[in-house]
């Protein structure tokens, strides 16, 4: 008689805004099998991925699939050198490109994909990404952005970061709510309308269903 | 001290390897995993004759009969078709291989290469009945174990130990009393020796407590005799390697950090290695606590997991008690 061994996949994601996207978008698709956990920061990755690197779970094979996740900010190459310097570093070996599967040491430990957000070869975040697929159900909202945005950099010079104009666009997005406050990320993520099965996260919903080994719903 | 061990084809292990071994060294993972193994290499590298001889039945099951005996011998080798086993540590080295010979049994070599028995000798033959023969030259060995097995030891036999400590290093008794003191009986006062014409008898040992009264060792909880037998193997320092099967048995778990924490730097001082096996977290914990408070760096982590998809593929991580911290902190089991 052989009892079923159960593997998981886990999301390592940059910060606990980061998991609220991805639990949302891999709820949407009707995704389970995924842990979601968080480093921290950019600079707490190589810690993190050390610790993970010596658990039961990594060696003994229950954890069949790790996807990494970091924001580009300014810079998408400079993010996924980074990235890929720390897998070198702390594992050993790292994939070939973003959004690939990398398999190591005869199929025995985790495969590892890394996704930048907020797509290939662009520049911003996750935030970035929600904007995106906000706008596509919210554009008035979207484009009172767009204007306040333009306006602050002609005439003032100033370039809002994306945080700010996600925060800004938290504010616009309770429509005719009379006590609109600009609200937390996740907050935001939790309450606001942002279509998660839309097909601005149709890569990373696609990378999150080879985590779990399952086909998106 | 050792910071490598090796071993390959022994027992269920295929190919492990353990770097970074500190002075104390606790082995952790499931059942059947192969913790033990790892003791049982140790005493095939380092062991003498009355620990190789008592090998069979030191951490398992058996009362020393030739069947048990038997069974222990032949598998060791972890392919039974039997193409042999290495063991390897930087100053010692086992190899079995088939008897070259007479071709119906193997024989297992062992060699010092830092000491003046650098070339390998023969020190067990096992013949085609799988019945192991301890043959001589092994008592040649510069090295020698503590052993402490998961039973209880003698309360007579620990008597003999704290004699030997008290008329060779006096000062240490001191320390022993400290972490007694500290770690399992906070009301031990003095411990006292009482002449007697059978100087070893367990009744001999007096633990005097504050309140005056007066007890035997024998008349000590059983993990209060463990204890007391473990920190005088320590304090005499005959023996370079501790080995200790479940550390935790019998201890209380607020007792664990007091004593390592008394532990930890006798260890250094004095250069002895401790390899433990535990399924207690609790111990893990107190140890990487008083590796931290104690500023030690002397404590290393051995798991054992086997892969879920291939049981028979064992792998060994190797960590430290800040690794332990940090997995605590990013939410991961250790264990």
């Amino acid at each position: 008689m052989s009892f079923p061994r159960d593997t998981h996949g886990l999301v390592l994601c940059e910060g606990k805004g980061d998991v609220a996207v991805m639990e949302k978008v891999a709820r949407s698709a009707k995704l389970s099998r995924l842990r979601f956990k968080y480093y921290s920061g950019k600079t707490n990755l190589y810690s993190s991925l050390e610790v993970l690197s010596k658990t039961a779970a990594f060696n003994c094979g229950s954890l069949s699939r790790i996807l990494i996740t970091r924001d580009a900010d300014d810079s998408y190459q400079q993010a996924w050198d980074e990235v890929r310097e720390t897998l070198q570093l702390v594992l050993g070996s790292f994939p070939q490109e973003p959004e690939q599967w990398h398999y190591s040491n005869g199929n025995a430990l985790p495969a590892i994909a890394v996704w930048i957000a907020p797509a290939k070869g662009q520049a911003g975040m996750i935030e970035s990404l929600c904007l995106e697929a906000a706008s596509k159900v919210d554009s008035s909202s979207l484009h009172c952005l767009s204007l306040f945005s333009r306006c602050l950099q002609q005439n003032n010079r100033i370039q809002l970061h994306e945080k700010e104009r996600f925060g800004i666009w938290t504010i616009a997005a309770q429509g005719a709510s009379p006590r609109s406050r600009r609200m937390s990320f996740r907050d935001a993520i939790e309450q606001l309308p942002i279509p998660w099965d839309d097909k601005v996260f149709a890569t990373l919903r696609s990378l999150l269903a080879e985590t779990a080994d399952m086909q998106p719903g | 001290m050792l910071f490598r061990l090796a071993l390959k084809s022994f027992r269920g292990l295929r190919t492990v390897e353990l770097n970074d071994l500190k002075h104390l060294n606790l082995i952790i993972g499931g059942n059947n995993v192969g913790k033990t193994s790892i003791l049982e290499a140790l005493v095939l590298l380092y062991g003498n004759h009355t620990e190789l001889s008592r090998l069979p039945t030191l951490f398992r099951w058996g009362t020393g009969r030739d069947d048990v005996r038997g069974n222990f011998w032949p598998l060791l080798a972890r392919d039974r078709s039997f193409e042999g086993f290495l063991l390897e540590s930087a100053d010692a080295k086992v190899i079995a291989q088939r008897d070259p010979v007479s071709d119906d049994g193997w024989l297992l070599w062992r060699s010092h290469p830092s000491t003046k028995q650098s070339q390998p000798v023969p020190i067990l033959r096992l013949d085609c009945d799988e019945k192991g023969c301890l043959l001589a030259a092994i008592d040649d060995v510069s090295q020698s174990l503590a052993i402490i097995t998961a039973d209880f030891p003698n309360p007579a036999t620990t008597t003999g130990r704290y004699r030997k400590l008290l008329d060779k290093h006096p000062v240490r008794c001191r320390q022993l009393l400290e972490i007694l003191q500290a770690a399992l009986e906070p009301r031990t006062k003095a411990l006292r020796l009482l002449p007697s014409a059978s100087p070893d008898c367990a009744e001999n040992l007096i633990i005097e407590m504050d309140s005056g009264s007066a007890l035997p060792l024998s008349q000590m909880g059983q993990g209060f005799t463990r204890c007391f037998h473990l920190l005088c193997e320590i304090l005499l320092g005959e023996s370079r390697i501790v080995l200790i099967d479940e550390i935790e048995s019998g201890l209380y778990h607020a007792s664990l950090q007091p004593l390592w924490s008394g532990l930890l730097p006798l260890l250094k001082s004095l250069d002895v290695q401790v390899f433990a096996t535990t399924h207690s977290l609790e111990c893990m914990q107190a140890a990487a606590r008083a590796d931290r408070s104690t500023e030690s760096d002397a404590v290393s982590f051995i798991r054992l997991d086997r892969h879920i998809q291939n049981a028979e593929h064992i792998h060994a991580v190797v960590f430290s008690a800040d690794t332990l911290q940090a997995a605590a902190d990013f939410g991961e089991e250790m264990r």
